[in-house]
């Protein structure tokens, strides 16, 4: 097995300064070079939060409180914000949930993908015919017109397709896609997925598939990381995930999940909800919705190995009740 | 068909409103002049007026078109604008709108020197200040848009003015005005101290827009895809969040025109600069009748004018407009 091109360890995330509230409590997270990992979670269970700290690009009030993210031998949680600021776009890059949102409405599409280059030294020449290149890569048609256009003349799929054109424009070493297709329609959700999955084989990088959709963990992702309440429970190779769960949260989202047979039968629910960040759960965060909680889940529990992955749970699926 | 496509199409509906505004403001100048007590006769002749004899009165009444109704007075007058004739000084004998072609370009330089000032003042320290919200270097920027807006011009420029020439000996405006074409080194400094003054007033609100603007800006996400990318701070700064905080700025901008021609008159009168303020003015205390109504016109129309170049400037500034 190769080296990790990112080893993210104890990772934790606070909001406000002077009375922080931790939302994110100590992700561990490794990625082996070209390897694709999904990170899967209710909405608030801390995943975007966790993706913008790798990036260093958490907006006030939030900030890393402690932990390491080590990417290629640097510790990108010290680095100076000039230093971050040269690996980003280059050996990170991200492609973001809102297509509509998260391009410039007042700057043409391609001016924002050369730019992209430009900031990191590519020639003016260069980096236009780069973003032509780019353009027909990503399956935007007739580029030579299209470098023009402004973001609102595009369609939300179109426009994911600059975003992501615009990440993979040095190719960097690692990809991290943050629920790409949330904000898209069905049709064109798949046809994202799969641009992205070629281009990721394509350019071998590392890639950390965000999303709440098990689906496309199970297609896209060698292994799988579930976090609950700003913790990671589970982290698991895909098939023993979805055969054998080791922690009662994903057993229950994968209980969720519709019956493949096409058999209609009610979709299981987890009843209550996630716990907010201003509330403090004493122990396993799960505990209060949890069909297995003991006494002993009064206690946080550490993410230990298990089978062919880890878990953070104190009860083993074979003293499960039914 | 044809016909109410063009209607439909924004740019046409927005001159249509302007021209409507236009007859709304003629109409209202008209009007004005005509509820304020006293008439031309009384105007011209004052306390004499009233030995006039009825036969006296109504000739000069016939001569002046006053025998007529309003709305006929109205027509008259409008026809006669319309065609080029804004009425003449009663004192010099020159055509209104022989002055208001040397007036009205000394007041769109004034004009746009403060624009200048504003925009570079107001949008600088706007920058400055949401940069670190609440630090010690927003507050002062605050405070300085607060005295910007609570300082009356008269007063600043009459301090400024006292300041320059008692204590630096520096005075350009007691000499004759200098046109731009004439003697542009002398205009330019005689323009300096009004222009500081209009400016100083221009930049507060647009300070405050700017400043507003630009932190909300900051928090949107295409500012946050444009740091993902690695765009340094100062392009960040320029290329997406000024340009994305552009259009409230030049809102402000184009509202504070209006500002800007009222307080022209009273700094105009101070720093005696012949624009189309002190015109007005000059035109009110002689009782000019014909002077202030077809200036305050002009007035108008330059008003009417910019907001209109305004919403044509948003369809350069913005590409979603541009696609209405």
């Amino acid at each position: 097995m190769n080296s990790p091109v990112l080893e993210v360890h104890d990772l934790a995330v606070a909001a406000g300064r002077k009375h922080p509230v931790e939302i994110v409590h100590g992700i561990d997270l490794t990625l082996r070079a070209g390897e694709t990992v999904g990170v899967v979670g209710e909405s608030g269970s801390g995943k975007s939060v966790t993706m913008l700290a790798l990036m260093r690009l958490l907006g006030e009030p939030l900030h890393i409180s402690r932990g390491h993210v080590r990417f290629r031998g640097q510790d990108l949680a010290a680095l100076r914000e000039p230093e971050m600021r040269s690996l980003r776009g280059r050996e990170i890059a991200m492609v973001y949930q809102d297509p509509m949102t998260s391009l410039n409405p007042f700057m043409r599409v391609g001016d924002q993908v050369t730019e992209a280059l430009l900031v990191h030294g590519v020639d003016e020449g260069k980096a236009t015919a780069r973003c032509l290149e780019l353009f027909a890569r990503v399956g935007i048609p007739d580029p030579a017109r299209t470098v023009r256009a402004y973001p609102h003349e595009f369609s939300g799929g179109m426009r994911q397709r600059v975003v992501i054109a615009m990440a993979l424009a040095l190719r960097p070493a690692l990809l991290i896609a943050d629920e790409p297709t949330t904000a898209l329609d069905v049709t064109i959700q798949q046809q994202i997925l799969g641009l992205v999955a070629e281009l990721q084989q394509e350019m071998g990088m590392a890639t950390i598939w965000v999303t709440h959709d098990l689906g496309v963990v199970a297609r896209l992702v060698e292994r799988v990381v579930v976090m609950y309440g700003g913790h990671v429970v589970e982290d698991a190779p895909v098939a023993q995930l979805f055969a054998a769960p080791q922690h009662p949260y994903t057993e229950r989202l994968l209980a969720s999940l519709p019956n493949p047979t096409g058999e209609r039968a009610p979709l299981a629910q987890i009843p209550g909800r996630p716990p907010l960040p201003s509330e403090h759960v004493e122990g396993c965060a799960f505990r209060p919705r949890c069909p297995q909680a003991r006494d002993v889940c009064a206690m946080p529990p550490p993410l230990v190995d298990r089978a062919a992955g880890r878990a953070a749970c104190w009860v083993p699926p074979h003293e499960w009740s039914a | 068909m044809i016909l109410r496509g063009t209607l439909g199409h924004p740019l046409v509906r927005r001159l249509l409103e302007a021209l409507f505004t236009l007859a709304g403001v003629a109409v209202l100048v008209f009007v004005m002049l005509r509820a304020i007590p006293g008439d031309q006769i009384t105007a011209t002749l004052g306390t004499e007026a009233a030995a006039l004899t009825p036969a006296q009165r109504a000739a000069l009444e016939t001569y002046y078109g006053l025998d007529q109704p309003l709305v006929v007075q109205f027509w008259t007058w409008l026809g006669s604008v319309l065609t080029g004739n804004l009425g003449a000084s009663e004192r010099s004998g020159r055509s209104v709108l022989e002055m208001t072609a040397n007036s009205l370009p000394i007041t769109l330089e004034l004009a746009v020197l403060s624009l200048v000032v504003g925009l570079v003042l107001g949008v600088g320290a706007a920058m400055l200040s949401a940069s670190r919200p609440d630090s010690a270097r927003d507050a002062a920027g605050q405070a300085v848009a607060l005295a910007g807006l609570s300082v009356p011009a008269f007063l600043l420029g009459s301090a400024l003015l006292a300041v320059a020439a008692r204590f630096l000996g520096y005075n350009p405006n007691a000499e004759q005005f200098a046109p731009l074409v004439a003697d542009p080194a002398l205009n330019l400094q005689q323009m300096l101290m009004p222009a500081l003054v209009l400016g100083f007033g221009l930049a507060a609100p647009i300070m405050r827009t700017a400043r507003s603007a630009l932190l909300e800006t900051r928090t949107l996400d295409f500012v946050r895809t444009a740091r993902g990318k690695g765009v340094p701070p100062r392009r960040l700064q320029v290329r997406h969040v000024l340009r994305g905080a552009l259009v409230p700025i030049l809102t402000m901008t184009g509202l504070q025109f209006g500002y800007l021609l009222g307080g022209a008159v009273v700094v105009e009168q101070i720093f005696s600069v012949p624009g189309i303020g002190r015109q007005v003015l000059i035109g009110i205390q002689q009782k000019e009748y014909a002077v202030v109504q077809s200036t305050v016109l002009v007035i108008a129309v330059t008003f009417v004018l910019v907001n209109l170049a305004t919403d044509l400037l948003y369809r350069v500034v913005d590409p979603r407009v541009r696609a209405t």
